[in-house]
């Protein structure tokens, strides 16, 4: 074998042994998640048909939708600030420089334990304790807010220069007087600019809880499914786009406007 | 002078409280007004929480201890496991494919014509904005309930997300190596390909990761809308009012999307390494 040769094959064994696992995994998923790429061709006639069915957007239910949007909006303009106001009391206590070990460690573990459990979980929870409705929709919101916020705010509370900290501690000032003029002018900025992003994502998520029981678009979506109302579907498919892309202009602009304006918030 | 100052001498003299003081009462108010407002609009009253905070500690009693022997005794479980993780795996791996390759069609520096660019952003954030619940209903009238319906939303679901990442990273490449490949008369595709893509792989290959820890989420909660695995078993032990098996499965759930976040990173870090010694 010549030496060319012998680097030929060095060069493609890596990317080929990969390659070939990659194939395994994917059999293997295939195999689990029951895929059958048959079935999917033989039913596309079916497909078209079916979207045929979606259209045209049954226009005469624009009303109804457009107040069932209002709704999932609000649902979501409650749960940021009071999700907001828990994920502060869990960012301070999650961050080192100012709350003590035992209490930054047990913080943190339910900081990370919200961001793992998605908020559908928790609503079918709430839905048991307070039944179907707006309350456990807002409630399981609010609590969705706390793994992400909170992380941003503890590890932004982290990052404050510790000159700043312990230069209002030097004159005496006490742990609230510490966070009110040393932590919350540093963070707020940037802890407000997450909120504003965490209300478009509370607006998507509003929107699927809705479908589980907690009321609004999203639940009107699963009704018309549900009783085949195809063409009522996808005007509240159409709605919730947008409901979304509008969300996500206004909360684009306004976090523009928040970190302009920087510090001069405090 | 009298040696100790009251009070009100250390305080100093009364000062009319400033504008940004009222301004700042005024923001308060009114949020709070807005608060209570939107909780009357929608008929809801928040001091429940309180006033029956008793079905809070009754549905304690109830689910507390969880079913733990469910992981034990039942190989449903462990296939409602596979069923999750294996439609997030197929969903982001097709759909992480196609939008990657369709990326380049929303890339102003590799799109043929400035039409086909906006058309392709359009089309991206208009999938982004539909839910994926929607999606997996229409698809469910398709082909049934079931893994695969999932595995298959998951797949649309990725494109507009993940086709958005990766044209955004096209963009914003370094364009030295695309100009001197040009000048040398290097036709697009050459240019793609030797100048473009080994600058981007590496960051659609953290977006890749980074959709399938979504797409793990998102799987969990199609499950509940009819697309099998672990949110279908939730579902159905909430249905049956079987609140110890519906904790277990909420572990379960908590315990998957932590340690697949800790498997993707190490196989992403993993990739990342084979690839620098590659080049």
């Amino acid at each position: 074998m010549s030496p060319r040769n012998e680097y030929d094959f060095r060069r493609y064994r890596r990317p080929a042994s990969f390659l070939f696992f990659l194939a395994l995994v994917v059999w293997l998923a295939a195999w689990q998640a029951d895929v059958d790429l048959a079935l999917l061709f033989a039913n596309v006639d079916k497909g078209i048909s079916q979207f045929g069915k979606h259209l045209p957007p049954d226009l005469s239910v624009l009303g109804v939708m457009a107040r069932e949007s209002l709704i999932t909006v609000a649902m979501a303009l409650l749960a940021t600030p009071l999700g907001g106001l828990a994920s502060l009391v869990f960012g301070l206590a999650a961050a080192k420089n100012i709350s003590p070990g035992p209490l930054r460690s047990t913080a943190r573990g339910l900081i990370s334990v919200e961001r793992a459990l998605p908020e559908i979980v928790t609503l079918l929870f709430l839905i048991v304790v307070f039944g179907i409705g707006y309350f456990a929709g807002i409630v399981a919101l609010a609590i969705g807010c706390i793994g992400m916020l909170g992380r941003l705010l503890g590890d932004a509370i982290e990052e404050v220069d510790s000159k700043v900290l312990e230069s209002v501690e030097i004159v005496g000032a006490t742990r609230s007087q510490i966070i009110r003029y040393a932590i919350l002018p540093e963070v707020l900025p940037v802890f407000i600019s997450n909120l504003i992003f965490r209300f478009e994502i509370n607006i998507r998520a509003s929107v699927v809880l809705g479908a589980v029981g907690a009321g609004g678009i999203g639940y009107e979506l699963g009704k018309a499914m549900d009783l085949s109302d195809y063409n009522q579907a996808t005007t509240a498919i159409l709605m919730i786009v947008v409901l979304v892309l509008v969300s996500e202009r206004i909360s684009d602009v306004l976090r523009k406007k928040v970190t302009a304006r920087g510090s001069a918030l405090v | 002078m009298d040696a100790a100052l009251s009070k009100k001498e250390l305080a100093g003299p009364y000062k009319r409280p400033s504008r940004q003081f009222w301004e700042r009462t005024a923001i308060a108010v009114s949020c709070l007004v807005c608060i209570g407002g939107l909780f009357f609009a929608l008929e809801v009253n928040p001091f429940v929480f309180i006033t029956e905070f008793d079905h809070v500690s009754n549905l304690v009693k109830d689910m507390v201890p969880p079913k733990l022997g469910l992981l034990f005794q039942s190989k449903g479980l462990y296939d409602s496991i596979g069923e999750t993780i294996s439609a997030a795996f197929l969903g982001t791996l097709f759909g992480g494919t196609l939008a990657t390759g369709l990326s380049f069609f929303a890339a102003q520096n590799t799109a043929p014509s400035r039409k086909i660019r906006s058309l392709m952003r359009t089309l991206f954030s208009v999938e982004r904005a539909i839910p994926e619940f929607a999606t997996l209903l229409i698809l469910i009238a398709i082909v049934g309930v079931g893994p695969f319906t999932s595995t298959l939303a998951l797949t649309v679901a990725s494109i507009g997300f993940c086709g958005r990442l990766c044209a955004d990273a096209i963009e914003n490449v370094d364009t030295k190596p695309v100009e001197g490949l040009e000048v040398l008369g290097s036709s697009r595709w050459q240019t793609i390909r030797y100048a473009i893509l080994p600058q981007v792989a590496p960051s659609f290959v953290s977006t890749l990761f980074y959709i399938f820890d979504v797409n793990l989420r998102r799987a969990i909660v199609l499950g509940y809308f009819g697309g099998g695995g672990l949110g279908f078993e939730l579902e159905r032990s909430k249905g049956m009012l079987q609140y110890k098996d519906m904790l277990a499965y909420t572990i379960c759930i908590i315990a998957l999307v932590l340690l697949m976040e800790r498997v993707s990173d190490f196989v992403r870090k993993r990739i990342l390494n084979v690839d620098t010694h590659l080049r």
